[in-house]
């Protein structure tokens, strides 16, 4: 069993054993000099564990039980996690990702460790006192007493005899705890949109503020984006931005046709200045694959066209960066949320209808439209129109997300997982394409060496054969989202609301 | 989880000083070891500072018994280290022992339902021919037996083994060692000789007799808190390598 006591005053081991009067026995001592680790986003500490840096010297990953999971050395720490070795990088990797690791806290305390012993030198109990030096609002004290299996009673008789000086804390004293007592307060920016929307809201109400909260979350990427501190903060800022755009476009019917065209043109030159930025970081990030695509005697071509496209995407960030601190775009994101703010304009022809309804209205047609879209693909359909298809899944997913609050979340996720499968194959054909365009667009650069063009080339060629593979899967993947098993759980989960009175 | 005996029908001859520093070693090695003092005298009880218990807290309904056993487990000072402390008396085990049905299966069915918190369970032996000697035999997977190379502790061992060749238990349990060996008697090494000669199994490592294995009294601790690098410690080292392949060998 353990218990944790709050103590009034600082207590030192001969008071300790004064108090109860028992043996202790000191047998260890540590000064903790802590720095935690996390992402912006806190997804490690959010995730229940805490990575640290110990003393100047150590990496340290702590489980949610407070178990040390991995320990390396380390002097300082790496921003990315890629640079670091194994244990450590797989365990952190579904937490961290791409992000950045930001020193988020420091902080030190003292741990002393010792033993209770009864009258036949046995140890009962052992003790942990922290003398929290950097506690808020002032220095705290706190001991921790394991009792020994099958020693229960003594360690009891232990707390009791500590009432004088302590009182029982709240909660149990994990490095959590301990980080919080000295003044840690992670307040992750929200990263999922929060709209709290209400089922019988007017559609333009509802529509226009998730626009605005889209906006906001987009904007709020600006400073990180900015500083460079990982790509994530450029590809969140486009995933709002993305579905800011998304959602006017489902419901430009819902809007008078001038506000629908502004709103549009103006959230389209925002998300624009990024287009490039986001193309390079995607392919440096893959660098690793890319290099095992291709046998060694490329690999010096590839170091080329890395080295190139890296100074390439410092250039493009740089510009990015001045753009974004532009009066003229300061501007128009200040009109836009103005724009949004207005009051609803209730003129147009879907405007006032409640919102569940209009959604559910949406989402069915919205399947309706990839069924047929997707009706039109064979295997010689020119890729133009299994874009199409692969646009309208993805604003059928941002329906499914973004109003997921409006349904039962546990009924959603099946549609989501079959709609994901989908999305998946026609994401990688867009990828391979995209990219072998992208390549081909880079061997028209001046200067270009041979063993570059070479590396070039053969990126292509591997890209290209990886697309046809997923092409090949592609009517397949339609039919199975297209077929009569899931058809029916949209019919069944969407035609009632879609059909209900209110609103107009 | 694998159960060993330290048994032998003589007192006196080593049986709980090996127990003591083979339980140590085993947990020191990561196994999540129990040592159950079988022993009313509470020797191995002693040397871990745990009090023996006053009555015997053995329990005849089947579903207290592991209750109750599970209730006597004081954690040792060491990691990984449970032990079992002696109890007064046995009465209620004899008791316990004697039940009709399936006599000699008692013990292992109840160590096998306290079996998952442990890889180890080593059983510190009253040096008795009695109902609960036989459970021990049925129970142990191996019966580490310490033999002084004297011949009156070989006669003694001669006898134990033909207790389990008329009793028809598993003879291959037998595992004897050499105890309190003082290399420089002319009759240890000649009964030594002749022993090895006879019985196969016997381990290779032997326990010297040494004054440091006496001071575990004084210390109260397993040789290797106190007694690191002598001859003793390093010959219990040993010998727990040699019983690890043993038990390796077991399924
Ligand atoms: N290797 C040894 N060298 C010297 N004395 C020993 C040795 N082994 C045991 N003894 C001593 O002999 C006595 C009996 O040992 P013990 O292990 O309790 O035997 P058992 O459990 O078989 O009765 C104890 O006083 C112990 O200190
Ligand atoms: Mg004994």
């Amino acid at each position: 069993m353990n218990y944790y006591l709050e103590l009034k005053k600082s207590l030192s081991l001969s008071e300790l054993a004064q108090l109860t009067r028992m043996k202790v026995c000191a047998e260890r001592l540590e000064q903790r000099q802590l720095c935690v680790l996390d992402t912006v986003d806190w997804s490690i500490w959010m995730s229940d564990q805490v990575l640290l840096h110990v003393a100047g010297k150590r990496l340290e990953l702590y489980d949610r039980d407070d178990q040390l999971r991995v320990a390396v050395h380390a002097k300082r720490w790496p921003s990315f996690i890629t640079q670091l070795n194994d244990p450590l990088f797989e365990a952190l990797n579904p937490l961290v990702c791409v992000r950045a690791l930001l020193p988020q806290f420091s902080s030190q305390w003292q741990e002393q460790s010792s033993a209770f012993l009864n009258n036949d030198d046995k140890i009962v109990a052992r003790a942990t006192l922290y003398h929290l030096v950097d506690a808020t609002p002032t220095t705290s004290f706190f001991l921790k007493i394991q009792s020994l299996r099958g020693y229960d009673q003594e360690a009891q008789a232990i707390v009791n005899d500590l009432n004088s000086v302590a009182t029982a804390c709240q909660s149990a004293i994990t490095l959590k705890f301990l980080l919080k007592r000295c003044g840690l307060n992670p307040d992750p920016p929200a990263t999922k949109p929060a709209f709290h929307l209400n089922p019988d809201q007017p559609t333009t109400e509802a529509v226009m503020g998730m626009v605005a909260e889209l906006l906001r979350l987009a904007r709020q990427q600006e400073e990180g984006l900015i500083a460079d501190i990982d790509t994530e903060f450029t590809h969140q800022y486009r995933v709002n931005l993305r579905k800011a755009r998304s959602l006017l476009s489902l419901f430009k019917k819902a809007l008078p046709p001038k506000r629908y065209q502004t709103l549009r043109s103006e959230l389209k030159k925002i998300a624009q200045a990024t287009n490039r930025l986001r193309d390079l970081d995607v392919f440096l990030l893959d660098q690793d694959n890319y290099r095992a695509m291709l046998p060694t005697h490329f690999q010096p071509g590839l170091d080329d066209l890395f080295k190139r496209l890296k100074r390439r995407r410092q250039q493009v960030w740089r510009k990015v960066t001045v753009t974004l601190k532009k009066e003229d775009y300061l501007e128009h994101a200040q009109l836009l949320k103005l724009q949004l703010k207005e009051p609803p304009d209730l003129s147009a022809r879907h405007s006032g209808m409640a919102i569940k309804k209009q959604v559910s209205r949406k989402i069915l047609s919205q399947y309706q439209k990839i069924q047929r879209y997707g009706a039109r693909i064979d295997a010689e359909t020119p890729d133009e129109q299994v874009h199409e298809v692969r646009i309208e899944a993805k604003k059928l997913r941002y329906l499914l997300e973004l109003f997921a609050e409006l349904f039962s979340y546990d009924q959603l996720r099946r549609l989501i997982k079959a709609l994901k499968k989908l999305q998946d194959n026609l994401g990688r054909f867009n990828d391979y394409s995209s990219q072998c365009l992208f390549l081909e667009s880079l061997l028209s650069g001046a200067g270009i060496k041979t063993a570059e063009r070479d590396a070039i080339n053969g990126l292509i060629a591997v890209l290209y054969s990886k697309r046809q593979h997923e092409r090949g899967q592609v009517v397949d993947m339609i039919a199975a989202f297209s077929g009569t098993e899931i058809a029916e759980q949209f019919q069944e989960l969407f035609t009632d609301a879609a059909a209900q009175d209110g609103g107009s | 989880m694998k159960i060993v005996a330290c048994y032998s029908f003589k007192g006196g001859v080593g049986k709980t000083a090996a127990a003591v520093n083979l339980a140590y070693r085993a947990a020191q090695s990561g196994q999540r070891t129990l040592l159950i003092d079988l022993d009313p005298q509470g020797a191995s009880s002693f040397y871990f500072r745990v009090r023996p218990e006053a009555g015997s807290k053995w329990k005849k309904q089947t579903l207290e018994q592991t209750d109750a056993l599970m209730g006597q487990i004081r954690e040792s000072d060491y990691s990984n280290l449970d032990l079992i402390p002696a109890q007064r008396s046995l009465r209620n085990l004899d008791i316990l022992l004697k039940q009709t049905d399936s006599r000699e299966t008692v013990l292992r069915r109840l160590l096998k339902k306290i079996s998952q918190d442990y890889d180890l369970i080593l059983l510190d032996c009253p040096p008795s021919v009695s109902r609960l000697a036989e459970n021990i035999f049925v129970a142990a997977d191996l019966i580490l037996v310490p033999v002084i190379p004297t011949p009156l502790s070989e006669r003694t061992y001669d006898q134990l083994v033909r207790f389990f060749k008329d009793k028809d238990y598993d003879r291959k349990k037998l595992l004897p060692f050499f105890s309190m060996v003082d290399a420089r008697k002319q009759l240890h090494r000649d009964t030594a000789l002749g022993m090895r000669q006879r019985y196969k199994r016997i381990l290779r490592h032997a326990i010297p007799y040494s004054t440091d294995v006496e001071r575990m009294g004084v210390h109260r601790a397993p040789l290797d808190l106190f007694a690191r690098g002598r001859q003793a410690n390093r010959a219990y080292l040993a010998l727990w390598e040699e019983v690890e392949l043993q038990l390796e060998g077991i399924g």
